[in-house]
């Protein structure tokens, strides 16, 4: 997780991103209200995202809980 | 006993009314996910024709003088000290390239028409500043937030916000006139305390901010309003202009009370800020519209490239690709609320009648192009992958 990369986006909140292993970009952008989105970049376009969802607390709860299941 | 005289009731009548029209403008506006504030404009300029609104009309203006200070005050409360700062030094050159670019073209614009100085100064404001409100809201629906180009277009807001704390107190100072000596002296001073106050809320906005951090949101509501209000009549009994010193109060907010402000503030700026698009088109002269369509068309479509060109070569320089850059040069050409506040500064001063027709038909136009071409700029990437 060393080379996730800061953006400040100024107004708006911040947004942090980092590539997978498998090449592909994956970002979080974080409202000052504290709204969260998770985003995931186009290969083809990648300053731009094909996946933006907004996430409540409990839904990335839910998220990490499919990923890792006990 | 009744505590309304049969005047107020006629004036609750009126306002009920208004508002209700308000409403279902607003409701147009995003049901055809364009900004609203074409809208309201068309709204007013339809009721000005009608004139429905004698008796009100008065109770409307103040309104309306209200809604400028929010929504100045809004846009001081909208990026930190901080903010600003950071910005200045990453974003220079393209805002420097922005205002050379957009500044000039309105200016040189008014100076062809034949126009004083003066509203020609205004109409390189109005072309010069883009809508933030409207851009922050395309880049929202259309899930561009996270996109790689946005940071520079959001930068770029943020130098055209920093631009209007000395845009502003020039411009009244401009419109107070009189000799070039005193007009000089006026100019200086309103820059003077302008710069003055921003450096003072570097320093000391966030201690000021956190003396409020513990007050009740009433609390809260009145102390900002209060400040507001008093900082405009301040600044415009200094004649530098009441946006000014709405706006300096909103940069000196900060941390959790600008939070808390944004939220508390924002519904109350909504309504007054219709009040004002809708009675700048109320105060504008409909006569003059049908003169001022073509050039003002021939205005949009040479600052919309001016816009895309600047948008899409600041987006380049922060390493996004052609189709970023092209999102990004579009989604700049939308111009809405201060353009129509540094119109209605003419209008109000009565500089030059076709000013507020130019600019009303300005923004029309590029608040529905600049949101349109941005959506098939999206599109027409989309559709090669």
């Amino acid at each position: 997780m060393s080379d996730v990369e800061r953006t400040k986006l100024p107004g708006v909140g911040d947004r942090r991103d980092f590539v997978t292993q498998a090449g592909e970009r994956i970002g979080v952008v974080t409202h000052r209200d504290g709204r969260r989105e998770l985003l995931v970049y186009r290969r083809e376009d990648p300053d731009s995202c094909y996946v933006v969802a907004e996430l409540s607390d409990d839904d990335v709860r839910h998220l990490v809980e499919l990923f890792d299941p006990s | 006993m009744t505590l309304l005289a049969a005047a107020d009731a006629a004036v609750f009548l009126e306002l009920g009314g208004l508002l209700l029209v308000l409403a279902v403008l607003a409701w147009a506006g995003t049901r055809f996910e364009v900004s609203t504030i074409p809208f309201y404009l068309l709204g007013g300029i339809v009721a000005g024709i009608i004139d429905p609104f004698a008796p009100s009309e008065e109770l409307i203006e103040v309104g309306a003088d209200i809604g400028i200070v929010l929504l100045l005050f809004m846009l001081g409360v909208e990026y930190s000290a901080e903010e600003l700062r950071d910005n200045l030094r990453l974003s220079l050159p393209a805002g420097a390239l922005d205002a050379a670019l957009n500044f000039s073209l309105g200016l040189a614009a008014g100076l062809l028409l034949g126009w004083g100085f003066t509203a020609a100064f205004l109409l390189g404001g109005a072309t010069y500043i883009s809508s933030s409100g409207v851009i922050a809201k395309v880049l929202d629906d259309l899930g561009r937030i996270g996109n790689r180009e946005t940071p520079s277009v959001l930068s770029l807001l943020v130098i055209e916000d920093l631009a209007m704390a000395a845009y502003l107190p020039v411009a009244s100072a401009l419109l107070v006139g009189g000799a070039l000596v005193e007009a000089v002296r006026t100019v200086a001073i309103a820059l003077g305390a302008a710069t003055l106050f921003l450096v003072l809320a570097l320093r000391y906005g966030s201690r000021a901010s956190r003396l409020l951090r513990n007050a009740s949101d009433e609390v809260l509501v009145l102390v900002l309003l209060g400040a507001v209000l008093l900082a405009s009549g301040a600044a415009e009994e200094a004649q530098v202009s009441a946006g000014v010193g709405a706006f300096l109060v909103g940069i000196a907010v900060s941390g959790s009370v600008a939070e808390r402000a944004r939220t508390l503030i924002t519904p109350l700026r909504d309504l007054f800020a219709a009040t004002f698009f809708v009675f700048f088109g109320l105060s504008i002269d409909s006569g003059e519209l049908p003169a001022v369509l073509l050039p003002a068309l021939a205005l949009a479509l040479a600052s919309g490239a001016a816009k895309h060109l600047t948008g899409s070569w600041a987006a380049r320089r922060a390493g996004a690709g052609r189709a970023g850059a092209a999102r990004a040069g579009t989604v700049f050409i939308a111009h809405g609320e201060f353009s129509i506040v540094i119109a209605g500064l003419g209008v109000a001063a009565g500089v030059e009648p076709a000013l507020g027709p130019m600019v009303a038909a300005y923004v029309l136009i590029t608040a529905i192009a600049g949101a349109v071409l941005t959506r098939v700029a999206g599109r027409v990437r989309a559709a090669v992958p």
